[in-house]
């Protein structure tokens, strides 16, 4: 079976006409989780600011996100980028909720930068994307 | 099943495609018939953008709806008051929207307009409603799938290739059309599913013509792409596919309409107008000079460059029609190789920065490591030797 099925996934429309491309996205995105996890940034110092536990990634390179496309095509106005989130080896390994922290990261750090650095609307959630209820994957 | 517009859209779009192929059979005189029929064609679009299904007894709602329709059309623009090029217009839009539609069908009964799921079956089993859409889908599949074959070998599996249609609610105004086109990953396992969203009340002939590029765009790139599409790193490839690739499949599709062989009957009678839309599209999405044009077609103007410089690399070392044909078989073989997106990404960075502008164009050509390489893949027709000599 396809891991992608037992992932949590929200999916967002790119704005049509900004700057941001799915490829600028998915750079953007994968180089600040990279600093929110290096003590010392700015994003790392943000994530304590809002209590957020990071320790399921400590001492690790891995990504607790995937970034990918819901279709590829000629042009980005039909295209959602998606979000995946993966959870942590170590939280996997001890049965943790998983996914809780990655969220966390995107909702209170990611995504606000990235309407920061491309304009407010950049990405509009599609709310028929989501692929499993929070709640129910939290709880596991 | 493959996903496909819902009932309501299908005979507007019918009515649109009927126009469109009336239009088209002009070939050269498109420009004339078009300025002489305007008035026909406005009060004909105007009304096709009001049709609702209708149903008679005996008669299947296609047909019924399509002669209420016409019966409208001819109130508003009566045949009588036509002259000229217009008045052959008129009377072949009133003889193909007379036609039985539903007889030529491939399903066994006709679309009721009641069942959305069996009206959206009989339309995946290429509904004849559809004829128009059908035939581009079907010529960029089989120009992609062949020229694939013919350069990986008779043991070349391809994706199976599913053709989806979709309504889309305005005008795209990334590809300046009035229609979409993307492929995704389909749950069917081998399979990819090539979606066209149109926006029905503005889909025009100009339209159908840059479609061709964009389905096979859709085929050639994606559809048969080796890797998966919904890859946490597509995104270091999207120079290679969205410009590289892009660009050889433009060069694909201009050759195999320069030859004018096997195609659809309204291709074939406006050969100059599907040329010319299909660069129009390419252009289009690689204009980087254009104000205000987004990031990506920045990236794809990167990747085109590259691939420019490859293919004048190739021609340069093996002559223009060999050299076109291993730049095309080394494209191809990596795109449907299971190479990663960012090995393929790599590759659009190593040519530009190797093989774009005079000077490093003039080294490269004399430069023994890439030249063996070339002359390697030539031979063993593994593209990872090209790969590993642009990358030196």
């Amino acid at each position: 079976m396809d891991s992608r099925a037992e992932e949590d996934t929200i999916s967002y429309v790119i704005e049509t006409g900004s700057q941001a491309s799915f490829n600028a996205l998915a750079r953007d995105i994968y180089q600040a989780w990279s600093d929110i996890l290096t003590p010392g940034t700015e994003l790392h110092r943000e994530a304590e600011a809002a209590k957020i536990d990071l320790s399921a990634y400590a001492g690790g390179d891995q990504r607790g996100i995937a970034v990918s496309k819901s279709a590829a095509g000629l042009d980005h106005s039909v295209v959602e980028l998606v979000i995946a989130f993966l959870g942590s080896e170590a939280a996997r390994a001890i049965g943790a909720g998983t996914k809780v922290v990655a969220r966390d990261i995107w909702k209170t750090i990611l995504l606000p930068l990235l309407q920061r650095k491309y304009g407010a609307k950049v990405l509009t959630e599609n709310p028929k994307s989501r692929s499993k209820k929070n709640t129910a994957a939290d709880s596991e | 099943m493959s996903r496909q517009i819902s009932w309501p859209y299908v005979p507007m779009m019918t009515a649109r495609f009927i126009a469109i192929e009336a239009i088209i059979e002009h070939g050269e005189r498109i420009y004339d018939v078009v300025e002489e029929g305007r008035a026909v064609l406005d009060t004909y679009y105007g009304l096709a953008n009001a049709i609702k299904s209708h149903e008679v007894e005996g008669q299947a709602a296609m047909n019924a709806t399509l002669g209420r329709f016409w019966v409208r059309v001819e109130q508003d623009a009566p045949r009588t008051e036509a002259r000229g090029l217009a008045a052959t217009l008129h009377e072949r839009l009133a003889e193909l929207t007379a036609r039985d539609i539903c007889a030529g069908c491939p399903a066994a009964s006709p679309c009721t307009g009641r069942d959305s799921l069996q009206d959206r079956e009989r339309l995946a089993l290429e509904g004849h409603c559809f004829a128009a859409y059908w035939s581009l889908c079907n010529l960029s599949r089989d120009v992609a799938v062949q020229i694939y074959a013919q350069h990986n070998g008779g043991r070349y599996v391809p994706p199976v290739v599913r053709f989806c249609t979709e309504q889309l609610a305005k005008r795209n105004t990334v590809l300046n059309t009035a229609f979409s086109a993307s492929t995704s990953e389909s749950a069917a396992e081998g399979t990819r599913d090539v979606l066209i969203a149109f926006c029905v009340s503005e889909f025009d002939y100009a339209d159908y013509e840059q479609m061709l590029y964009g389905i096979f765009h859709e085929c050639f790139v994606h559809a048969l792409c080796g890797v998966r599409l919904d890859s946490g790193l597509a995104y270091l490839s999207e120079s290679f596919h969205e410009g590289w690739m892009d660009y050889i499949a433009f060069l694909v599709l201009d050759r195999h309409l320069k030859r004018g062989q096997n195609l659809p009957h309204l291709v074939h009678a406006n050969l100059d107008g599907f040329r010319s839309a299909s660069t129009k599209a390419h252009e289009w999405r690689t204009d980087f000079r254009r104000p205000g044009c987004s990031s990506e077609t920045r990236l794809n103007a990167f990747g085109r460059r590259a691939a420019r410089a490859f293919v004048a690399f190739c021609s340069a070392l093996c002559g223009q029609e060999s050299g076109l044909d291993l730049a095309i078989g080394f494209s191809v073989m990596l795109n449907s190789s299971n190479i990663s997106d960012e090995t393929r990404g790599r590759l659009v960075s190593d040519a530009s920065r190797r093989l774009v502008g005079q000077d490093n164009f003039a080294r490269a050509l004399m430069n023994e490591t890439m030249v063996k390489a070339l002359r390697a893949f030539e031979r063993d027709r593994d593209p990872c030797v090209v790969i590993d000599g642009l990358g030196k």
